[in-house]
């Protein structure tokens, strides 16, 4: 009983979904428009689990003194400090949302303006950082397909930062000299051929870039356009496919219960 | 050699400090260079432009302030563009972070303009369950928002009155760091037609390519560089043209340095065979 309830609530949803999507007129418009205000009004208690679950697993380890327990005590006083915080403003202002509360220190939305954002905000920057280490310390063109990925990075970035000749012209030179240096390095671990096509590549294109520098911004434009509207595209739409494909064979088999991983974990 | 193999593995925090500084420098001196802009933003530009004033737009906030730097200035562009135009707002989102982050910047270019709440533009807040939500407001959306973001009923809102369901939105625009823009997309374009454009992190824009070429989605910013280009078109500087000299040079250094790690690496490598 346990496992089957949960098998013909899913066959039956999934199914009214399918059909609705194809015949859309009563009654199956409105049994439509129900069963999703029901999804979203699951999907809020949720949520309301997922806290529940959060607050239980940070009070277990803060009692126990688990490895890390004061990072626990720093969730459960931002969890209820938040929640304390929107109530008192709920009952100051009649909303926790009151732009005014953001004038005011422990208001919901100064918590939010001078706790949340900057603390996001700074966890996010810091990506910045560890992508330009990462950038100098593990980006190697020693072989080809990692000089083929390198090379379509530094050419959707210089049709990124190409706000102006200087930045362009700077980037395609750095580029330029990236495909010679690649193709000197073939050459000392006697691979001829491509160690020439390479510096031959690297000096057309370093050539091209000073000679036509006034075009350098456009150009810059539409190969990052071409790199991101074609071969960019093209492995995309590939991957999209795949998953949607995926995507539907997994529908299937949840509406006939084939599927039944999310009933229980066996 | 030894100074190779000391540039080849540098301290990574010589790297943050460096970098560190290439970002601060742009952004405390002024650089105006005038971008170039692309066709997915021209045709953002174009299809908020081309707008009967009165029609209604959607602006959702699916971003939060961990890409507030990219998102942000897209949003202020595109409200700014609204307004100008005499568009309707409706902001809703699906990241219940980040819609404080919408709120200011339509309150702002409000302000600029003299519009007032309910009569030009509403915040109808979060509701859970993204997909159900953007299937449900094709048939009506009062199932899901009956009342806005302080909990005042949306029939009490003029603008709102004739507002049922994707036939009376002239077009919607998606801030996104996710997968939203894509959800949209499926949803509300695939099932009920709905106009849309996506406004997006760089890193996100990629994915979205294949929905533009086949004019799924109208137009799109990606990252920054397409809020500094959306800008240029508003000829109204703001924040992505204050971000992007200091975007131009953090990219110009990480260039730079694949170069320079690639180069050391090189010469460490062959100086190795060869004492082998």
């Amino acid at each position: 009983m346990k496992r089957r309830v949960p098998l013909v609530i899913t066959f039956l949803a999934g199914v009214i979904i399918v059909v609705t999507f194809f015949i859309p007129h009563e009654p199956f418009g409105s049994l439509e428009q129900r069963l999703l205000i029901w999804a979203s009004i699951i999907g809020g208690f949720a949520a309301l689990l997922g806290i529940d679950n959060l607050i239980k697993h940070h009070l277990s380890k803060l009692f126990r003194r688990e490895r890390g327990w004061f990072y626990s005590l720093v969730t459960l006083v931002g969890i209820f400090g938040t929640l304390a915080s929107g109530i008192v403003t709920w009952i100051i202002y009649g909303t926790p949302l009151a732009l005014l509360s953001g004038l005011k220190v422990g208001g919901f939305l100064w918590v939010y303006n001078w706790i949340i954002v900057p603390l996001q905000g700074t966890m996010f920057s810091l990506l910045a950082f560890f992508i330009a280490s990462a950038a100098y310390r593990a980006f190697r063109a020693r072989t080809f397909d990692a000089l083929l990925l390198m090379s379509a990075a530094i050419l959707v970035m210089l049709g990124h930062l190409s706000i102006g000749l200087v930045p362009a012209l700077v980037g395609a030179l750095l580029f330029a000299l990236l495909l010679v240096t690649s193709g000197v390095y073939r050459l000392f671990l006697r691979k001829l051929a491509a160690g020439i096509i390479l510096i031959v590549i690297g000096l057309a294109v370093g050539v091209l870039a000073v000679v036509y520098r006034g075009m350098m911004v456009d150009l810059a434009i539409q190969v990052k356009e071409w790199v991101m509207g074609f071969p960019q595209l093209a492995a995309r739409r590939g991957i999209l496919i795949g998953l949607v494909l995926g995507g539907i064979a997994m529908s299937v088999r949840l509406i006939l219960g084939i599927e039944r991983t999310y009933i229980s974990s066996t | 050699m030894g100074f190779l193999k000391w540039l080849a593995k540098i301290d990574r925090r010589i790297i943050f400090l460096v970098l560190a500084l290439v970002v601060l420098v742009p952004l405390l001196v002024k650089i105006p260079i005038p971008p170039k802009v692309s066709e997915p933003v021209e045709n953002a530009y174009r299809a908020i432009d081309t707008l009967r004033p009165g029609s209604v737009v959607v602006l959702s906030v699916d971003y939060d302030a961990t890409s507030a730097p990219e998102c942000q200035p897209m949003m202020e562009a595109i409200a700014e563009h609204a307004f100008r135009r005499g568009l309707k707002i409706i902001l809703l989102g699906h990241l219940v972070t980040g819609l404080p982050l919408g709120q200011i910047a339509i309150e702002e270019a409000a302000a600029r303009h003299g519009k007032t709440y309910g009569t030009d533009y509403v915040n109808l807040g979060y509701r859970p369950n993204p997909i159900t939500v953007i299937v449900g407001i094709g048939r009506e959306i009062r199932d899901f928002y009956g009342a806005d973001y302080q909990g005042v009923p949306v029939d009490s809102f003029p603008m709102m009155r004739d507002v049922h369901n994707y036939d009376d939105i002239a077009a919607l625009v998606s801030f996104a760091h996710g997968t939203m823009v894509e959800i949209w997309i499926e949803y509300a374009w695939g099932r009920f037609g709905e106009q849309i454009i996506g406004g997006v992190t760089g890193v996100v824009a990629p994915n979205l390519y294949p929905y533009l070429q086949s004019k799924q989605l109208v137009g799109l910013l990606g990252g920054l560089k397409g809020a500094s280009e959306y800008e240029s078109l508003l000829e109204r500087p703001g924040l992505g043209s204050k971000g992007m000299p200091a975007q131009t040079t953090a990219h110009l250094l990480i260039i730079l340095f694949i170069l320079v790690g690639t180069v050391a690496d090189f010469i460490v490598d062959v100086y190795t065979r060869r004492k082998k």
